[in-house]
């Protein structure tokens, strides 16, 4: 693994009678703001040199109660954040490696395979923006991917993330180091678009990115 | 509550674009000749020579690399009309860029930036490409900001500069001063003073009868030349104060056409690559040709290394490449731009309009010392 980090929003919890019960983030200056966390499970070592020492694994918030069995959530900076200027955001949107400043708004979410001689890496991201920079008017792909879990309870469970599944089909074996950033019309992004649940031409979510899961807590 | 994100089973896992006509940089003095008009700047980061000055010493500082090998100035060169020479512009880690390293010269002018890119109007938000730009590496400081601010806050010439530049910050050493300076400093890059300026400015032996009748050439609707290069900076993508409408422009000009449905080679596309649209395919924005005789190799991927080249390719309505991967007509290329055709030229025509050309050189931008690297300096005494 040479990189996993990514934003996350738009989180709630599914109760017993299926109703969607907000989380409410806990702003800590750092990984949370009161609407975007980033998730950075690397910590500079190894393969990820690239990284950064830190890491973060977890996501801190308050919701309503009562019983939970399951979680949403959405990958990616929301839309009325995407195009602000990141050296005046405040953390977690102010990381250089966690923008894009060519394509005019975040990585969303950037992981990477490695092996000998080959090499594979995700930056998924808004694509076919259209406006200039500082006054961007949308983006045709939005690209936010939306995770659904069942038999999850936060006192139980943690959320698991299977590279495996989301790198399958991918070739580490060809010897070409290669990538897909999300580009319109990268022929690299077919596939790992589709495990995020992406509609690769129009850049919709139409199902749960299914390398996520419910795992047991230790 | 808490949620946790962690391990699976084995599986381990800008800024203000809107260009404020009305508020030129008032304070500051554009060194300009008569007619030619002042710049748009931001308005939050307006032109003063301090601020320019400090740009200077960021623009020409290798220390904003990754591994303290390049600079700005390093795929800029003052001498080669701040381009490298390359056909491809190398970054830190030795990987090579898809395109060439543009010329700098009156890019305070340009209404957007970079080789095609519709998104990038703002030097302020281009310089983050280089800096921090990871497909390709060029300086490699993604995720190492902090070292650039360790450095302003250290470094004994920054640590008095930037509380004195801006002295309203209540943290002077940010990232977004960073680019406010290098960009204050590269609009600096001016060059009007080629032999066509004087020629225009009245000086009617400023250019060679050859080179007059170049000019007539290239300004006609038989080598139809100055529609995409044309205006006082030789590009369509021009935008100044007195513009009542921003221009911008990209053009397929037919340098390919692969398996002839107007294809370009992969990685290198152009607008196309962004917008995801067909008709986007190989539509680059027409560099500035002020300077042009000395920004060899030439087009966006530095395929044709000669003026002459150039010639035979636009002479011709477009590139033919007989065999290979990029084989292909592109005089036939369906998103060409109906501008690019074929025209005739006798030997004296083509020799007279390579001569104009030339008369594009501004030597003095060249060797000016306000845009020297200052580091070279500092370092004799």
């Amino acid at each position: 693994m040479t990189d996993l980090r990514f934003y996350i929003h738009d989180i709630y919890l599914v109760s017993g009678e299926d109703e969607l019960l907000p989380l409410t983030f806990k702003k800590d200056g750092r990984w949370q703001s009161s609407n975007v966390a980033l998730v950075d499970l690397e910590n500079g070592t190894g393969a990820c040199f690239n990284g950064t020492n830190a890491s973060n694994a977890v996501v801190e918030g308050t919701y309503p109660g009562g019983l939970v069995k399951g979680l949403e959530f959405k990958i990616g900076v929301p839309e009325t954040l995407n195009h602000s200027d990141p050296l005046t955001a405040v953390s977690p949107l102010n990381y250089t490696d966690m923008h894009w400043h060519w394509a005019s708004g975040y990585k969303f979410f950037r992981a990477g395979l490695a092996t000998l001689n080959d090499s594979f890496f995700i930056h998924l991201g808004s694509s076919r923006c259209s406006g200039t920079i500082g006054e961007i008017k949308g983006c045709l792909s939005a690209n936010r991917a939306f995770v659904h879990i069942d038999r999850f309870d936060p006192a139980r469970n943690v959320v698991g993330v299977d590279l495996g599944l989301l790198f399958n089909e991918v070739s580490l074996n060809d010897g070409i180091n290669s990538d897909c950033q999300s580009g319109p019309v990268d022929p690299n992004c077919e596939k790992p678009f589709s495990r995020f649940g992406l509609n690769f031409e129009t850049g919709e979510a139409v199902e749960s990115a299914n390398f996520f899961s419910s795992e047991p807590k230790k | 509550m808490r949620l946790w994100v962690g391990l699976a089973g084995g599986m381990v896992f800008l800024l203000v674009g809107l260009y404020t006509v009305t508020q030129p940089s008032r304070d500051y003095l554009w060194d300009l000749p008569e007619g030619i008009p002042i710049p748009v700047v931001p308005e939050d980061n307006p032109m003063s020579e301090i601020k320019a000055q400090l740009g200077r010493w960021l623009f020409y500082d290798t220390r904003l690399s990754a591994n303290n090998s390049m600079s700005c100035g390093t795929c800029h060169l003052q001498h080669l009309a701040f381009t490298d020479g390359r056909r491809n512009a190398v970054g830190v880690t030795g990987q090579s860029h898809p395109r060439g390293s543009m010329s700098l010269v009156n890019v305070a002018y340009a209404s957007r930036l970079t080789w095609a890119n519709h998104l990038l109007g703002e030097l302020e938000v281009q310089a983050l490409t280089p800096l921090f730009g990871e497909a390709p590496i060029e300086m490699g400081m993604a995720g190492k900001e902090g070292v650039i601010i360790q450095l302003l806050r250290t470094d004994s010439l920054y640590k008095d500069l930037f509380p004195q530049v801006f002295p309203t910050d209540e943290d002077s050493y940010s990232l977004l001063n960073v680019v406010r300076a290098i960009s204050s400093f590269v609009r600096t890059v001016i060059s009007f003073n080629s032999p066509y300026d004087h020629f225009l400015a009245g000086d009617k032996d400023a250019l060679s009868a050859s080179q007059q009748r170049g000019m007539a050439l290239f300004f006609s609707e038989k080598t139809e030349c100055f529609h995409c290069h044309g205006g006082f900076n030789f590009t369509d993508s021009s935008t100044h104060i007195n513009s009542a409408i921003e221009s911008v422009g990209f053009h397929n000009n037919g340098l390919y056409n692969i398996g002839m449905d107007g294809g370009y080679p992969a990685g290198n596309t152009g607008l196309y690559e962004l917008t995801g649209k067909r008709r986007d395919m190989g539509r680059f924005k027409a560099p500035t040709l002020r300077n042009i005789a000395i920004t060899a190799p030439y087009m966006h991927d530095g395929s044709i290394h000669s003026l002459d080249g150039v010639l035979d390719h636009y002479q011709e309505g477009g590139r033919t490449i007989e065999a290979g991967a990029h084989a292909g007509h592109g005089s036939r290329n369906p998103y060409k731009s109906v501008f690019v055709r074929a025209f005739e030229l006798s030997a004296t025509e083509r020799a007279d309009l390579l001569s104009f050309l030339e008369a594009l050189t501004d030597k003095t931008v060249l060797k000016k010392p306000s845009l020297s690297d200052p580091w070279l300096e500092l370092s004799k005494y």
